[in-house]
Formats: C-alpha cells, structure tokens, sequence
C-alpha cells in the first residue's frame, strides 16, 4: 500500500469515525440519530433519518397490500388424502360429506368426520357450538349433509390431520341430507348403518337406567312387521327439543315420524334416533291416549334378550309337523286350532294342533295385556313369531300382539 | 443399550449442529428445525423415530447457549432478546465481550440445573397451575400486553425549537412502540387469518414474519451502525458470586416461567415483568438473569410437552419447536427424563462450547469484518424463506422488516414485534377472532 493510499484509508475511518461518534461528547452512537448520552442532534446521520421514514411508509403500504393479497386470495381446496405434514397449519378447503357428528353442549364443543372420497378427517370446533347453532339454527350440519369448509389443518402423529373450525362464516352446506322414507318390513340387515325416515307406532316402552327401551311398530295394520326396538339414551332423550315430541315418544300408542339409523345388535335390527336436537327428524302424526312412560313395572325385561327381532323379512309360513329344532330361532307363522289354553304368571301358555300334530305357543304377559283376543279352545289362531328351544320341547313366541291373530273361515 | 447410543449420538450431532448454527447472526434455529423436518420427511431413514426428539432438542439447547456469540460480539438479538441487548453490547464495547458471553452462558447453565430442580414442581404443582389459569388466558394476555405498552418511558429529553419537536423529541418512541404494535398486530391478523403463504409450507406460516420482524432489522441496524469492534480481553475468571448467581436465579427463572408458559410472550417480554417484579437492577445481573430466562423459554417450553399427567395427558408445550414437531412426535409417559438427561449433556456440552467458540469468534474477527457476515446472513435469509415460502414469503418477510425496523431506528420496544402472535392469540382465546376477521373481510 502506498502513502497516499494508507492516508485516503486513514481518512475514510476518520469519516466514518465522525458519522458513528457523537460529535459533541465524542461517544459511538451507532444507529442513533440523537446521542443517546448527552441528547445531542447528530446533524451528519441523514441516511438513518430517511431509513426511519421508509421503515414507516413501507410498514403501512406494506401491511395494506398485503392486506389486499390475503383478501382476495382463494382458499385452495384439497383432497383429504393429500394433506402430508407440511401442510400442518395451513389455511385449506375441503368437501365431502359428513359421516359422524358429535356434540358436546356441556363443553360447548362439536366435531363432525367428513370424507371425501380420498380420506376422512375430523373438523373441531372447540368452545364455538352455541356460536355455531345460533349461526345455523336448524340446518346446522349433520350427518349425511354435503359441506364445504374452510379452515387450519392441524397434524398431529398420535391423531393425524384434523382441522380447527373457527368461523361459521367458512363452512358451507351444500346438500341438505334428505333421508329416504322406508316402512319397517323393508329393512334389511345389509342397509345397517344407513339413515331413514320412518313412520310408526309406539307399541312398547320402558325406562331403564340410561334411558328408554322403546318399541315400535309399522304404523300400516296391513303390514305384518314384528315391532323394532328403539333405545334411546338420556343424554339423546334430552336433546330433543320439542317436549311434545318427547311425550309422544314415550307414549304407547303414538304414531311419530322419525329419522333414525338402522343398527344392529346380536343379529337384531334395531333403530337409533339420528340428531336428537333437529326439529326437522321429528313429526308428532297422533299422540297416543295415556301418561308417558307406559311400561308394567312387574314384568321382566325379556323379550329383548330371548327373542329374534326378524322385523325385516315376512314371516314364514311352516306347517307344525314340519317344524324341527333346526328351526329355533326362524320367524315363522303357523296356523292351528287351540287345544288348550293355561295361564301362567308370566304368561299364557298355548297348545295349537295342526294336522294331529301340536306345539306349543307362549304368550308374554306383556303381550297378553295387550291382547283384545280372547283365546278359547277350539279358536283355529294364526301365529307369528320366533320359534324358540324350551326344556328340549319347540315353542312359538310370538313378539306382540298383533302376532296373534284369530282366523275365521 | 442401541437405544441408549442411538439417543446419545443424536443428542450430540444435535448439539453440535446447533452450535454452528448459531454462529450465523440473525439465524433462527426454528428456521433450521423446519428445514431438518422437512428432510427428515423425506427420508425418514435419516434419522430414527426414537432420536427425532433428542436431535430437535439439542438444536435449541445448542442455540441457547451459543445464540448469545453474535448476540454479544456482533448485535444480533433474536426475539428473545430485544431488551437483554443493551448491557451485553456496553460490556463489548468496554472491551469484556467475552466475560458477557461467559456470564449469559453461565446463565444458561443455572437455568438448566433449575428445570431439574423445578420437576416437582412440573408435575406436582404445574398440571394444577394450569387448570386453573387456563380459562383465563384471554384477559392474562390482555394484561400483559397493557403492561408492555404501559411500562415503556420516553426516552428522549424534550429538546427542540418548537414545542411540537420537543414533544416528538421525548415521546416519539412512545408513539413509535405504539405504531409498532399496532401494525404488528395488524399483521399477526391478516397472517393468521388468511396467510398469503402457500399451503404447501403452511408449518412455514409464521416464519417469515418473524424473520422480517426481528432478523432483517437487527441486520439493517448493524449493517448502518458502523460499529467497531474493540479488543476484547480473554478473561480467566468471571466476575460472579453466589448471591449475584441466585437472585439472577430467581429473576431468570420467573421471567422464563412467564415466557415458557404464557402463549405469545418470549423471554423479552418475561425478563421485563420479572425484573420489575423483582426489582433488581444490575448489569451483570441483567445478563446471567437473560441467560437463565432464555434457556427456560426456548427448552422448557418444549420440555413441557412431556409433562403428562392426568391433568395434563396431552403435556403443556409450548412454542415453536412443539408446533414444528408435532405431526411427527407423540409424547409418551415417561419420555421427560429422557429429554432432560438429553437437556443436560447437549446443555453441559453447549456450555463448553461456547467457551471455545468465543475465543475462536473473536478471532475471527479481527480479520474479517463483521459485516461482510452480515451481508452473507441477509442473503441466507433471503434464501431460506424464499425458498421454503415462495414469492409470498418474501413479500411477507419485507412487510414485517418495515415494521421491525421501526423500533429498531425509533428506540422502542422491539417485544412490541410480538403483537403479530399476542393480539391474534388473544382474540382467538376470548372468542372475537372471527367478529374481528369479519369486520376485515378475511374469512
């Protein structure tokens, strides 16, 4: 390095000594305009007086655009199955269609499963279910209903992806659900699971610890269905909303309009109502004379665990010399004349003959009070119902009264 | 005993990673974390599942502990260090550069025996704790962004030829935290509500921001300063006694509790509540309390996430690390003694490194300027979000670097930066989030 050239360096760190040192008390000051020690005006920092207005008009132009972008920007939608981990926290839409719903009212909570075809995923909405409800009222989503929702992924390995609803405002039903209106004979054992719309009669209920164990029958007397249970839990009992509706469910005798998805329990169909809390699944056609909770206290819950519920198929007619313990079990319908008629404590115990051959029918006591049949020896009785391996000896029980029917020539 | 090399190895290549790391000014090592995520996904044989958590920890303990080399010798503070700058930098420019790193690391050292020593209290006394306070999250928040704004003093002395300069010459920092977090939390809205940022690197989402935020101004801020390095003495002992070690103890740890626990709030905004609550003054007390709260804030809060108990079966974690690492990591009972033995050998080790390194650092520059560094950790910068967010990102990041740079050049606050997570947060957790985002139109 020349002489000339260490003075210029010399002199360049002098400059630059002067802009960073405060000129009146000799201390750096860096990026400071006004010398933080002694106050003083360091008249020479031009640049940092134009940094400082920059950093200002480029916060708020800066904030406003970006503002815009975000406005205008459309939400992409994707498939459920392509959500990988670096999509956690992301602002996406889905759609598909909801397959559970769960509501929580306690805890202000819901989540409601939709799949799409490619996958299934849990939307959330934590503390927001009064917000919700009162944004939808009664279309709040339910299951079966066709959404589209905007919302935050949120991937966890324990869980996988689920998604946090925040506003009403981004999800979109955009099919109601619109169940199919079925007659109880034509459920089949295949469509468990599937949703219907039902119209019945309240032929039998009973309150048991949890809940109500109801029964219902077709409400047409052409159709010749044994009745369906329908159990319904106190905390579903409670979200239906409309206490007349809740009277008249739990009323024998009523005939209500239901939605309810087809279960099945040990082969059994069975219904299970579907959101309680929708006005629109429930319709009161006639309310059945009496108090609510018609059941007899004296009798024993039995028919649910001894009988096949085989609501879903006619019964078949058999002949009683062709029955055989092969048969236990079947629905079966048999035609004879009484041989003898023994009331019981629990029931009443029936010998029909048929041909030279008889077997015996066993009639619950519940189905007995009901009954406006007075059963008499030599009353040629068609009979309905399950038939069942008693002490080595076949019997028919039938499942209601409407399974007892008198035959006139 | 594979599992325990296995752990062993990974806590040590983590440690050392994040060391280096470190080094580069303005660096995040959340930065880094989503980039490792992202390989890891990739080739998920890179590292094993049982090692995912050691690596990632060790990482941040590492950058506890090693952050503080350019914190101290080049001004580069992170989020977490927006108010424990000042004496760290007046001890360098007084030549005891490397007595300030030694004292934040010492620190940080008393902050990891203290998350030890707090493990009853964690799962004991914390669960509990947080019940309690939880559903009150909301008007805490509320409160402590009041106090924030609140505690902020001009800091001018009312000079000028008219009355208007002399008002704007006193207050004008005032008015320059309030403007900052206005339009920070006005940011943190739009950014979580309708981010611009692609899908594809929605776990990416908030990075950019905070890299504008805090970053690019610091790198601004000493690339404009001119500031000459002095020569700095390689002290053999550190000027500290017992009592100094437990009250900066004391204050670090309430700070770092604050800061670990509370949503939004970093171990800037934790020190000032602990220091006033405290009422300790002192330089050196300042800078091992900033050491010990540090260390609390970034490594507790993940920490936390394996404290499973039945009032807490999903843990307490908190920050960065846990949102990064959750779609790969469950936490499982029993797994915190792992992590804290993990703590404490990557702490342990950290701290030796740091010793080292600051040696070498300082000798490094002296022959190359440290603002060719900086230029060096702009690009990297550049590089990164752009190329884990996009154009978008890059946008976003240059917004939130206006908004940074005004604290940074009117001499406020820079925690108020944090209002782009506090207001967001604290409107989500009161319930107003939407009634907000509605009136802006981002839903």
């Amino acid at each position: 390095m020349t002489e000339s050239e260490v003075k210029q360096n010399e002199q360049e760190e002098v400059k630059n000594d002067i802009e960073v040192l405060c000129p009146s008390c000799g201390r750096f000051v860096g990026a400071y305009e006004i010398c933080p020690h002694c106050q003083t005006q360091v008249n020479t920092r031009v640049s940092i007086k134009l940094v400082k207005r920059i950093a200002v008009i480029g916060a708020i132009v800066g904030i406003i655009l970006l503002y815009f972008a975000a406005k205008n920007r459309e939400v992409p939608m994707i498939n459920i199955g392509e959500i990988q981990i670096n999509h956690n926290m992301a602002l996406v839409k889905v759609s598909g269609r909801v397959i559970r719903e769960s509501i929580q009212d306690k805890k202000d909570n819901f989540s409601l499963t939709i799949d799409d075809g490619t996958g299934k995923i849990k939307l959330g909405g934590y503390n927001k279910l009064k917000k919700w409800k009162k944004h939808f009222g009664e279309k709040f989503p339910k299951e079966g209903d066709f959404i589209e929702v905007t919302g935050n992924l949120n991937i966890t390995e324990q869980f996988g992806a689920s998604m946090f609803l925040s506003s009403p405002h981004r999800l979109v039903v955009k099919k109601s659900f619109n169940p199919k209106r079925v007659k109880l004979n034509d459920l089949r054992i295949e469509d468990v699971n599937s949703t219907y719309r039902v119209t019945v009669k309240i032929d039998y209920v009973k309150k048991f610890g949890m809940g109500y164990s109801i029964r219902v029958t077709d409400n047409s007397v052409s159709d010749q269905s044994a009745p369906i249970s329908l159990t319904i839990f106190d905390t579903a009992f409670n979200r239906i909303k409309n206490e007349n509706v809740k009277k008249a469910i739990t009323t024998k005798g009523s005939v209500c309009e239901f939605v309810a998805i087809l279960g099945e329990y040990k082969g059994t169909l069975q219904l299970k109502l579907k959101s309680p809390d929708n006005p629109n699944y429930f319709k009161v056609i006639e309310m059945g004379a009496g108090d609510p909770y018609v059941a007899s206290t004296t009798y024993k819950n039995t028919y649910s665990t001894t009988y096949v519920n085989k609501s879903n198929q006619k019964a078949t007619p058999e002949q009683i010399k062709n029955l055989s313990k092969d048969d236990v079990k079947k629905y079966v319908e048999i035609t004879g004349i009484i041989d003898e008629v023994t009331p019981q404590e629990w029931g009443t115990r029936v010998i029909l003959t048929q041909d030279g051959s008889s077997i015996m029918v066993w009639i619950k006591k519940f189905i007995v009070g009901k009954m406006k049949l007075n059963l008499a020896k030599g009353q040629k009785l068609k009979v309905l119902g399950n038939i069942n391996d008693f002490k080595g000896t076949l019997q028919v029980v039938p499942i209601s009264e409407t399974g007892i029917q008198e035959v006139t020539e | 005993m594979i599992s325990f090399l296995t752990v062993l190895i990974y806590t040590v290549l983590g440690s050392l990673t994040g060391a280096l790391l470190s080094l580069i000014p303005s660096l995040h090592i959340y930065n880094v974390a989503g980039f490792a995520l992202l390989i890891w996904h990739a080739s998920q044989s890179l590292i094993p599942q049982i090692a995912v958590a050691p690596f990632f920890i060790s990482l941040v303990v590492a950058f506890s502990f090693i952050n503080t080399i350019p914190m101290t010798f080049v001004g580069a503070p992170d989020e977490s260090a927006t108010v424990t700058i000042l004496p760290g930098t007046k001890m360098m420019m007084s030549g005891a550069g490397y007595e300030a790193a030694v004292l934040t690391g010492t620190g940080s050292l008393i902050g990891l025996f203290m998350l030890i020593a707090m493990t009853p209290f964690f799962f004991y006394l914390f669960p509990t704790i947080h019940l309690i306070v939880s559903p009150h999250m909301h008007w805490i928040l509320m409160l402590v962004m009041i106090y924030m704004l609140m505690s902020e003093w001009p800091k001018g002395c009312g000079m000028g030829k008219t009355v208007l300069q002399r008002f704007l010459n006193a207050w004008g920092n005032i008015f320059a935290g309030l403007l900052t977090f206005g339009l920070a939390g006005l940011l943190g809205l739009i950014i979580t509500s309708k981010s611009p940022i692609s899908h594809e690197m929605g776990f990416q989402n908030i990075m950019p921001v905070f890299v504008g935020l805090f970053a690019i101004p610091s790198i601004i801020q000493n690339l404009l300063s001119n500031e000459k390095i002095p020569d700095q003495h390689i002290a053999e002992s550190i000027n500290i006694d017992a009592r100094t070690a437990g009250i900066s103890a004391y204050q670090g740890v309430i700070g770092g509790m604050i800061a670990a626990y509370l949503p939004a709030v970093t171990a800037g905004i934790g020190g000032i509540i602990a220091g006033h609550a405290t009422a300790q003054r002192g330089d050196k007390l300042f800078i091992i309390s900033g050491g010990v709260s540090k260390i609390i804030y970034y490594v507790g809060a993940f920490l936390f996430l394996f404290i499973i108990t039945p009032l807490s079966p999903n843990g307490l974690g908190k920050g960065g690390l846990n949102i990064i690492l959750k779609p790969v990591l469950t936490p499982e009972k029993g797994d915190f003694f792992v992590i804290l033995s993990v703590i404490l050998v990557s702490g342990c080790l950290s701290f030796l490194m740091l010793l080292h390194m600051s040696k070498w650092v300082l000798a490094f520059l002296k022959v190359v300027d440290y603002r060719q560094i900086y230029i060096a950790s702009l690009i990297l910068m550049f590089v990164i979000v752009g190329g884990l967010t996009g154009f978008m990102g890059l946008m976003v990041m240059i917004v939130g670097t206006f908004v940074g740079m005004i604290p940074v050049f009117f001499h406020s606050r820079r925690s108020n930066c944090m209002a782009v997570l506090l207001i967001p947060i604290c409107l989500n957790m009161a319930g107003y989030g939407d009634v907000v985002m509605e009136f802006l139109g981002l839903l």
